[in-house]
């Protein structure tokens, strides 16, 4: 079946089967390898990408219902060759060890602020509760996403 | 990779109807797809055709209609992000809202619906015990027409219960009469996830007239298959002032409700402790006035 969507900006027409997740869509039709497969079952948020200004599982949603939507994945943050913000604090805070749970949790924390640019510690914890890492222990993910914010901030303020 | 299935997209309520009528086989309808997509994945349920409804624009309200007492009215297409941010909601059907804050993570919350959580009728929705403390009604519409029942009778028996090609379209929550006062609170412990024994929820409504009880409602969740009614209790308190002591009867009480509805079962144990933290937790947020602490599992701590 014909999925009209926009992924990073960029709009798209394909030809999907009808039972392709908006992850396989995103992996295997397009090539955007960052959205990973953890668990495959809302549990891990390593499929997170941003539908619409939200923060979805990609797992959990069929190709089919992004019609019509945008869609931002890790790939987007970086369009332009530059680390986003959020990229940066993540490695400015030691909050990369494996990876493999980093772009699900760029994508919650990125979501995260587009709702509410200057969130406390307990919104930021509330935000990532669905991402879960097996490497971090999650303090330097929260300080990376309170150092994201605040530059935000500034920038947002000059 | 699923079995194969076909999807319709329809656009619209009319959209809907029509493809309701026209496709054969097994049609299941999709919203958030949280628990449906899973369903067909590991082969538990399979279907001709899916419905995705979560583009149908009619499905998705929060409003107050001023019919009888008042109404809170939801369609079945609202999201548990969209119904625990809602100040209509706040307002008029706290546990709902507290229910919807609580329930899965933000990537779940954001795409799970009440309507899908209401089909699944899943002994750990936490929806359930809420709707059904609220008394609330909804309306269902199938190639049979359109009906109006409790949640508590549609999860009741098997008769009531949603049928094949039934959409759930809207939940109402009544309000209470004109100079009652209305309170609701929801609590609990423990995750869909996690083993059944250490999941409980626990809904509460009261109306007060001058500090005096004239109408109580309180459900559990998660220990049997439908919300269970304290229906002594309610009848107990009713007519009564609001003392502190009442929040050890409220635990005594519930304690003796989890060891007749899962008698000598592995979580008896652990299920009559943790009730009791919830009955402390409920106390505290429905009569903070009354000066006690919470017990351990309210909407403050996590
Ligand atoms: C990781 C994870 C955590 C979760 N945590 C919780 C939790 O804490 N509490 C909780 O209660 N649930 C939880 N769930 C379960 C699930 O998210 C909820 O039950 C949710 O409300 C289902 O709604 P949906 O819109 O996603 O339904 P779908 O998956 O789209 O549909 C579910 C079922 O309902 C039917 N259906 C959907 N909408 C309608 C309608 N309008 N009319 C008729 N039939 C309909 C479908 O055909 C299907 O049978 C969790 C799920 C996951 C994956
Ligand atoms: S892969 Fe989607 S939540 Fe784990
Ligand atoms: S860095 Fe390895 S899972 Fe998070």
């Amino acid at each position: 079946m014909e999925l009209e969507f926009k992924v990073n900006d960029k709009a798209y027409s394909l030809e999907v089967d009808p039972e392709s997740r908006l992850l396989d869509v995103l992996r295997e039709e397009l090539g955007l390898t960052g959205a990973k497969e953890g668990c495959g079952e809302g549990e891990c948020g390593a499929c997170t990408v941003i539908m619409d200004d939200l923060a979805v599982n990609s797992c959990l949603v069929l190709a089919s219902q992004a019609r019509g939507k945008e869609i931002l994945t890790v790939e987007g943050l970086a369009a332009n060759g530059e680390l986003d913000r959020m990229q940066q604090a993540f490695i400015d805070n030691g909050a990369i060890q494996c990876g493999f749970c980093t772009p699900g949790m760029l994508m919650s924390a990125k979501a995260l602020l587009l709702r509410e640019p200057n969130p406390t510690e307990e919104e930021i914890r509330t935000a990532l509760a669905g991402n879960l890492c097996r490497c971090t222990g999650y303090v330097n993910i929260v300080n990376a996403v309170k150092d994201a914010a605040s530059a935000e901030e500034t920038e947002g303020s000059v | 990779m699923m079995p194969e299935f076909q999807v319709s997209c329809p656009q619209s309520l009319a959209e809907l109807g029509a493809e309701v009528s026209r496709l054969e086989g097994e049609v299941l309808f999709l919203s958030g797809g949280t628990d449906l997509i899973l369903e067909l994945r590991s082969g538990q349920r399979r279907a001709d055709w899916l419905i995705d409804i979560s583009q149908v624009p009619e499905l998705q309200y929060i409003k107050v209609e001023s019919r009888l007492n008042g109404l809170l009215k939801i369609g079945s297409g609202v999201t548990f992000t969209q119904l625990s941010s809602n100040a209509l909601v706040w307002e008029n059907a706290q546990c709902l809202a507290q229910a919807g804050k609580q329930m899965g993570s933000t990537q779940i919350r954001n795409r799970a619906t009440l309507g899908g959580n209401i089909a699944s009728a899943s002994p750990a929705g936490d929806s359930l015990p809420a709707l059904v403390a609220l008394e609330a009604e909804v309306t269902v519409e199938g190639p049979g027409g359109a009906r109006t029942l409790a949640v508590a009778e549609m999860l009741a028996d098997t008769e009531n219960a949603l049928k094949a090609r039934e959409l759930v379209t809207e939940i109402a929550v009544p309000f209470a009469e004109p100079r009652v006062e209305r309170r609701s609170a929801f609590v609990k412990i423990g995750s869909r996830t996690q083993v059944s024994i250490a999941r409980l929820s626990l809904a509460a409504v009261v109306e007060l007239e001058n500090g005096i009880i004239r109408k109580l409602r309180l459900a559990v969740g998660a220990l049997g298959k439908a919300p269970l009614r304290l229906e002594n209790l309610e009848r107990d308190w009713n007519g009564q002032p609001v003392r502190p002591e009442m929040a050890a009867e409220l635990a005594q009480r519930l304690t003796e409700t989890v060891d007749k509805a899962i008698p000598g079962r592995q979580s008896q144990a652990y299920k009559r402790q943790a009730v009791q933290a919830l009955a402390y937790d409920i106390f505290a947020e429905l009569f903070p006035e009354q000066g006690l602490s919470q017990g351990g599992g309210g909407n403050d701590r996590r």
